[in-house]
C-alpha cells in the first residue's frame, strides 16, 4: 500500500524529498517543536512577558492589537499577550498533571485486571463500563459540584474519571501479552507475578498508553479550559485561557482580540500535542499513515 | 438466532450498567458536603425537628436501606425537589430536554454534511494538497475548544455579518431553527474533525478492498463504485464512532448551551452547580448517563440494520 502511495506521488513527500528530508518523521518533529516552544514560553513567562498579567491599567483598556500591545488589551487594560504567555503556565500544567494521575492509576489497575483475570478483572471492567456510561464532562462537573470549584477539584475529578481509558487500553494488551512465550519463560524461571507484570509485560505494552496520553493532553486541556470558562475551574484574575475567553465574551462586539488570542493559543498547543501523538504512533509503528 | 434478537436480550446486559449508574449517582449525593436536612430547614431548626425530618426521609436508616429507598423513588420518577426552583426535579428536566435534543441531533446531521464530503475528497485524492489540507483540519480540529469556536462564529456571523442571533432559543419553529444553526455548527465543526479523520481511513481501506477491485474489473466507473459500494460500507464504522462520541457530544452541548444561553439541560446543570442545587445536579447527571446508554443501544441497532454481516 505504501509503495502504491509513493508511486502515485505524495505531494508533501515529494517536496520534502526535494529538500533532502524524505524520511523525517514530520509529525514528531513539528509536534515536539511546538510543545517545547510552549514549555519555554511557560517557563520564561515572567521574563519575556512585556507587561504584568494581573495588575490593572485602566487608561489603556480595550486597545486593539498594535505595536505596544501586539494582542491588544482587555477591559482592565491588561496586555493580552502577557496574559496568554502566563496562561501557558497554567494550561500546560493542567495538561501534564491532569494526564499524569489518570495515566498512573489507569495503567496500574488495567494491568492488574488483565493479569489477575477472574473476579478482579470482572469487577474492574464493570466499574469501567459504569464510568464510561456517563458523559465525561458531565461526570467531571458533578464531582466538581461536590468538591467545589477550583483547579485541585479539577485534578481530583480527572483522576476519578480519566483512568478508565488507560485501564481499558492496558488491560487489552496485557491479555494478549500474558500468553506469550517470554512471559511463560519468565514464569518458568520462578519470577513472581508482580515482577512479571511490571518488569516484563508492562514495558512491552506501555507504548500505546504513551501515545494515547499525548492525545489525552489535548482532551484534558480542552476540558480544563472549558470548565474554567464555565467558571468552575481556575478562578479570575488568574491568567488562564478559558478564563480569559469567558471574560472577553462580554466584549465580542467591540474587542474581538480578548477572546480570539487565548483560543488560538489553546488550538496551537493542542495541535502540537496531536502532532506529537501522531508522530509517536508512527515511530512506535502503532498506526498506519 | 434471528439477527435482531439482541434487541430483546441486550437490555438485560444493560442492567448491570444501569445498576452501576444508580449506585454511582447515589454515592455522588451521599458525598455532598454538609447535612442535607440542615440545608433544607436552615440553621435555626431545633434538634428535634431535624431528627423528625431525618426519620421522615429515612436518613437514619442504614446506607443499604437508603439506597433501596432511592432506587424505589427513581422507579416512580421521584428525583427530589429543586432547592432553587422549588419544583420536583424530573418535570424541571423534562422542560429542558427539547433544546438539548435539538442541539445534539442537529449537530450530528451537520457533522455528516461536513465530514462526508471532506473525507471523500481526501480519500479519493490521497496524497494531494487537498488531502493534506483536510488532514491538517482534522488534526487541528481535534484541539478546537467548542466554547471558543462558538464565540468565534458569533463574532463572524452575528456581530460582523448580522446573519444569526447572538444567543437565545427563539419562539416559533422557524425562529428556533434560526437560533440553533450557530450552536449546531459549533459542535459539528469540532466533531467533524474526528469523523472526517476516521471516515477517510475507512474509505481508503474500502477503496482497496477486493469487491472494489472486482467492480473495477467489471468496468464500472470510479464514481459509481465510490457512491454505490465504498461510501455505504465506510459509513458503517462511522455510526459506531458517533456512538462512542455521544458522551463527548453531550459534554460539548453542555458548554455550547452556556455560550449561546440555550435553555437546555446543560445550562440547567451548570446553574445548579453554582447554586448548589444538588438534587438537580444529580438528576441531570443521571438522565445524561441513561441517554448515553440508550443512544449507544440505538447505534448498535443502526449498525445491524445497515450491515447484514454484523451479529451482536
Amino acid at each position: 500500500m505504501s509503495e502504491l502511495a509513493l508511486s502515485r506521488g505524495n505531494w508533501l513527500e515529494r517536496r520534502l524529498g526535494a529538500l533532502g528530508l524524505g524520511r523525517t518523521n514530520l509529525n514528531l518533529c513539528l509536534g515536539a517543536a511546538i510543545v517545547l516552544g510552549w514549555a519555554l514560553v511557560a517557563l520564561l513567562a515572567p521574563l519575556i512577558a512585556p507587561y504584568d498579567p494581573i495588575s490593572h491599567n485602566l487608561p489603556e483598556k480595550l486597545q486593539g492589537p498594535g505595536l505596544l500591545h501586539p494582542f491588544g488589551t482587555d477591559n482592565f487594560g491588561r496586555d493580552v499577550l502577557s496574559r496568554v504567555m502566563h496562561g501557558a503556565r497554567i494550561d500546560l500544567q493542567m495538561g501534564i498533571i491532569g494526564v499524569l494521575f489518570p495515566f498512573m492509576i489507569g495503567t496500574t489497575l488495567g494491568s492488574i485486571a488483565g493479569y489477575a483475570g477472574r473476579w478482579v478483572d470482572i469487577a474492574l471492567m464493570r466499574l469501567v463500563d459504569v464510568v464510561l456510561a456517563f458523559p465525561f464532562l458531565v461526570l467531571m462537573l458533578a464531582i466538581i459540584a461536590i468538591l467545589g470549584p477550583g483547579l485541585v477539584s479539577f485534578y481530583i475529578a480527572l483522576a476519578l474519571v480519566g483512568w478508565v481509558s488507560y485501564a481499558r487500553l492496558v488491560r487489552a494488551q496485557v491479555l494478549v501479552l500474558k500468553t506469550s512465550d517470554f512471559v511463560t519463560a519468565a514464569r518458568s524461571l520462578g519470577f513472581g507475578p508482580l515482577r512479571i507484570l511490571f518488569r516484563h509485560i508492562l514495558p512491552n505494552c506501555i507504548a500505546g498508553s504513551i501515545v494515547f496520553s499525548m492525545s489525552d493532553v489535548v482532551l484534558v486541556v480542552l476540558s480544563g479550559s472549558s470548565i474554567s470558562y464555565l467558571g468552575l475551574g481556575v478562578q479570575p484574575p488568574t491568567a488562564e485561557w478559558g478564563v480569559m475567553i469567558a471574560e472577553g465574551q462580554n466584549f465580542i462586539t467591540t474587542a474581538w482580540w480578548i477572546t480570539t488570542f487565548p483560543g488560538l493559543a489553546i488550538v496551537f498547543m493542542a495541535f502540537g500535542f496531536s502532532m506529537l501523538a501522531d508522530g509517536l504512533a508512527e515511530r512506535f509503528g502503532l498506526r498506519q499513515r | 438466532m434471528h439477527r435482531y434478537s439482541f434487541v430483546l436480550y441486550r437490555p438485560l446486559q444493560l442492567v448491570p450498567v444501569l445498576f452501576g449508574i444508580s449506585v454511582l449517582s447515589f454515592v455522588l449525593v451521599k458525598s455532598i458536603p454538609g447535612d442535607p436536612i440542615r440545608l433544607l430547614l436552615g440553621t435555626k431548626a431545633t434538634p428535634e425537628a431535624v431528627a423528625r425530618i431525618r426519620a421522615l426521609y429515612g436518613l437514619d436508616e442504614p446506607l443499604i436501606t437508603q439506597y433501596l429507598y432511592y432506587l424505589r423513588n427513581l422507579g416512580i420518577g421521584e428525583m427530589g425537589q429543586s432547592i432553587l426552583y422549588k419544583v420536583p426535579v424530573l418535570p424541571l428536566i423534562a422542560d429542558r430536554v427539547a433544546p438539548t435534543l435539538f442541539l445534539v441531533l442537529g449537530s450530528v446531521l451537520l457533522t455528516l454534511a461536513i465530514g462526508v464530503p471532506l473525507a471523500s475528497i481526501a480519500a479519493l485524492k490521497r496524497g494531494s494538497a487537498a488531502d493534506h489540507a483536510i488532514r491538517g483540519f482534522t488534526t487541528a480540529g481535534l484541539g478546537f475548544p467548542a466554547f471558543w469556536l462558538g464565540i468565534m462564529l458569533i463574532i463572524l456571523f452575528s456581530v460582523k455579518l448580522g446573519l444569526f442571533p447572538v444567543a437565545g432559543y427563539g419562539e416559533t419553529v422557524l425562529d428556533k431553527l434560526h437560533h440553533m444553526i450557530l450552536p449546531c455548527l459549533t459542535v459539528a465543526l469540532a466533531l467533524s474533525a474526528v469523523m472526517t479523520r476516521n471516515l477517510r481511513a475507512s474509505m481508503i481501506q474500502e477503496l482497496a478492498s477486493d469487491y472494489a477491485t472486482a467492480a473495477r474489473a467489471k468496468g464500472l466507473s470510479e464514481s459509481w463504485i465510490f457512491r454505490r459500494h465504498v461510501l455505504p460500507n465506510s459509513l458503517i464504522p462511522t455510526i459506531n464512532l458517533l456512538a462512542i462520541n455521544v458522551g463527548w457530544l453531550i459534554g460539548g452541548s453542555v458548554v455550547v448551551e452556556t455560550v449561546f444561553s440555550l435553555p437546555g439541560m446543560g445550562q440547567l446543570l451548570v446553574r445548579a452547580i453554582f447554586t448548589r442545587d444538588y438534587m438537580v445536579v444529580q438528576g441531570v447527571t443521571l438522565v445524561f448517563a441513561c441517554a448515553t446508554v440508550a443512544l449507544n443501544f440505538i447505534a448498535d441497532l443502526l449498525t445491524v440494520a445497515a450491515d447484514p454481516r454484523v451479529k451482536l
